[in-house]
């Protein structure tokens, strides 16, 4: 499918559009997948829907005008509290990609089958106009939402949603030591409460210590007990594991994005075939010795937390020990000292 | 004052239930989470920023985004233009992130925020043949719509000079090496069709919005009044959109090319200025939209073009 669209005799360009998406249609399976598929939107159904497929919406001023949108290459898919939203501001800026953060599709989505537009013609996904535009412009969707990492809709685990929209997806997954994770969780809460975004009075209430011993003696029936399940990591990623391989996944963590940054946006450009692209001209270092985005807002300027106790801190140790060690076995090549 | 106005006309409608006719500015879609009882609450635009291209129309999207009670969708979303068919394809456009507005029902009781986007090609687009007043209007009859205008003739030499640079979206469709005044003598004619040049008859865009809207839903502002008093102007809309008063002066600075711009965000106007187009194509260009200011000046006694 080499098409060199550069011309200047109006209504080629209408034929080769035209042949192109009836070939496409046709003829999907045979694609190279670097090669952009596109299917038209009157065609377009979920199963047809992959990484990087475009539909094509047909614009209103004539046959020969389409725009196009990329289903996501790949998600930030948690978890919550791991430095998420930076990762999601970096990856922003690289001149390949579009992205939205905190859709909440999949976890939400009642009919995947008939809702499956709302997600795909989010405007920012729309990548292009203009066919010889989008074969030369390489550029790529994601979206970040944390909340996919441990959700279930309609009692299914959120992979099975996204598997049926996005079966040769990549997964980006941040984690963190999940005693400070669960920590910060916390702490999130306690703000969000105060400034009645939520509303969890619970949190206030309790000290960290308070709401881990709650949650230790009740478990399940716990207020508390979101804030530190999410911490089983392993758990959760087998379940991912169930719908997608192993090799469809990069797990991370934020010691590595907060002390070797650009190690980590290297292997994760590699990691999504993506051009390389330097962050180091946009980026300045905190006074705490992180790196951020010059020009934007980042928690990395934020002031530290008041530290846990020592006995909280070794509950949580105790607590987690079999879960981080579940999940070394499970990530081979991660490295963590936790 | 007038804030109250909003919150009291929130209308709360269940995703499964909600059908186009019921929708309307402000409109409320609770979507359900899943668990029994809990919903994610997205806005109906309150009002949208038709238009024109090249007028100015991102520097006020981003202007009014940093107002506490509205929040703004960045880009463009070319709904109501593109739409193939609005009954059915209403909820891609309501249950967009950017217009989720809250997560619990005592949140949105208390919250008075209403969602609004830019798309400049509402202003002059026809739908497969349908003006798209016309479509807006099926989902948000009581909405309201800002236009900001310029010059014309700065207006086209603007888009001229957009038509030779590659868009993230679109490649360039006029050969960067290419001199206005060549281009005119290409293709600039009375009856000319070309967007670059029918965008400036505002008038009889105007005019189709009109038939759809009363007078008082439209409001019309000027980028050459956004350049020299934006306060004023930002109060002028806030009194349009009958919003509580929030002082810009406090965010803005002034550039030594004169323009005002947010601190701490991108603004075009710290863009190199082009050179200027010649005396020849300006005077084309004046005489071509005359007739068209004289009956924008009919339709809107009340107003004052600057220029």
């Amino acid at each position: 499918m080499e098409y060199k669209t550069k011309t200047d005799v109006p209504g080629t360009c209408f034929f080769l559009v035209n042949q192109f998406h009836n070939v496409t249609n046709i003829h999907k399976d045979k694609m190279n997948c670097k090669k952009r598929q596109i299917v038209n939107y009157a065609d377009a159904s979920l199963d047809k829907l992959d990484a990087g497929v475009c539909v094509a919406y047909p614009r209103t001023t004539g046959q020969q005008y389409w725009r196009y949108y990329a289903v996501p290459d790949f998600f930030i898919a948690g978890v919550m509290k791991c430095g998420t939203m930076e990762l999601h501001n970096w990856l922003l800026q690289h001149p390949n990609l579009c992205g939205i953060s905190r859709p909440d599709f999949f976890n939400r989505t009642l009919n995947i089958e008939e809702e499956w537009p709302c997600y795909v013609f989010d405007p920012l996904f729309g990548i292009s106009e203009d066919l010889e535009h989008l074969n030369r412009c390489d550029l790529h969707t994601f979206e970040r939402t944390p909340n996919y990492f441990a959700a279930q809709n309609q009692g299914i685990h959120v992979a099975g949603f996204i598997h049926k929209m996005v079966p040769s997806g990549k997964f980006l997954i941040l984690i963190r030591n999940p005693t400070e994770r669960a920590y910060s969780h916390y702490q999130m809460k306690q703000r969000q409460t105060s400034s009645n975004k939520i509303n969890a009075p619970e949190c206030l209430e309790y000290s960290f210590s308070d709401a881990l011993t709650d949650y230790l003696e009740k478990k399940q029936n716990s207020i508390f007990s979101r804030i530190f399940t999410l911490g089983h990591y392993a758990d959760y990623l087998e379940n991912w594991f169930q719908y997608f391989s192993k090799s469809q996944f990069l797990i991370l963590t934020l010691d590595e994005f907060k002390h070797t940054p650009f190690v980590m946006m290297e292997k994760i450009q590699q990691f999504l075939n993506l051009p390389y692209f330097d962050y180091r001209p946009l980026l300045q270092q905190t006074q705490r010795g992180f790196w951020a985005l010059k020009g934007q807002s980042s928690k990395a300027y934020d002031k530290l937390y008041e530290q846990k106790s020592e006995e909280t801190r070794q509950q949580m140790t105790d607590y987690y020990k079999l879960s981080n060690n579940k999940i070394i076995r499970l990530v081979h090549e991660l490295n963590v000292d936790w | 004052m007038l804030s109250s106005d909003f919150h009291d006309k929130k209308k709360v409608i269940h995703f499964q239930q909600a059908t186009l006719d019921q929708l309307d500015a402000g409109t409320v879609i609770a979507y359900p989470k899943g668990k029994s009882g809990e919903y994610r609450y997205y806005a109906v635009p309150g009002f949208l920023i038709i238009g024109v291209a090249k007028g100015g129309t991102r520097e006020l999207l981003n202007w009014l985004g940093r107002h506490p009670n509205l929040q703004a969708m960045s880009k463009e979303v070319n709904f109501f233009d593109d739409v193939i068919n609005i009954e059915q394809e209403w909820q891609r456009y309501v249950l967009n992130p950017h217009f989720l507005v809250s997560k619990s029902r005592e949140h949105l009781e208390k919250l008075q925020k209403q969602t609004f986007e830019k798309t400049p090609a509402y202003f002059h687009k026809q739908n497969r043949g349908q003006p798209v007043p016309a479509i807006v209007k099926k989902m948000m009859p009581s909405g309201k719509f800002i236009a900001i205008l310029r010059n014309p003739a700065d207006r086209a030499y603007s888009a001229f000079q957009m038509g030779k640079r590659a868009l993230r979206i679109r490649a360039p469709s006029i050969d960067p090496s290419t001199d206005f005044d060549d281009y005119l003598d290409k293709n600039f004619g009375a009856d000319t069709d070309s967007t670059m040049f029918k965008v400036g008859k505002y008038a009889q865009h105007l005019n189709n919005w009109l038939k759809c809207f009363s007078r008082d839903q439209l409001l019309v502002v000027f980028s050459e009044d956004f350049k020299k008093k934006p306060f004023e102007l930002m109060a002028k809309v806030q009194s349009f959109l009958q919003i509580p008063f929030f002082d810009y002066a406090p965010l803005a600075k002034q550039l030594p090319n004169g323009f005002w711009v947010l601190q701490g965000q991108g603004s075009k106007a710290y863009h190199p200025a082009y050179e200027p187009m010649s005396d020849m194509a300006r005077s084309r260009l004046n005489e071509y939209y005359a007739p068209w200011n004289e009956q924008l000046r009919q339709l809107f006694p009340d107003i004052t073009l600057p220029w």
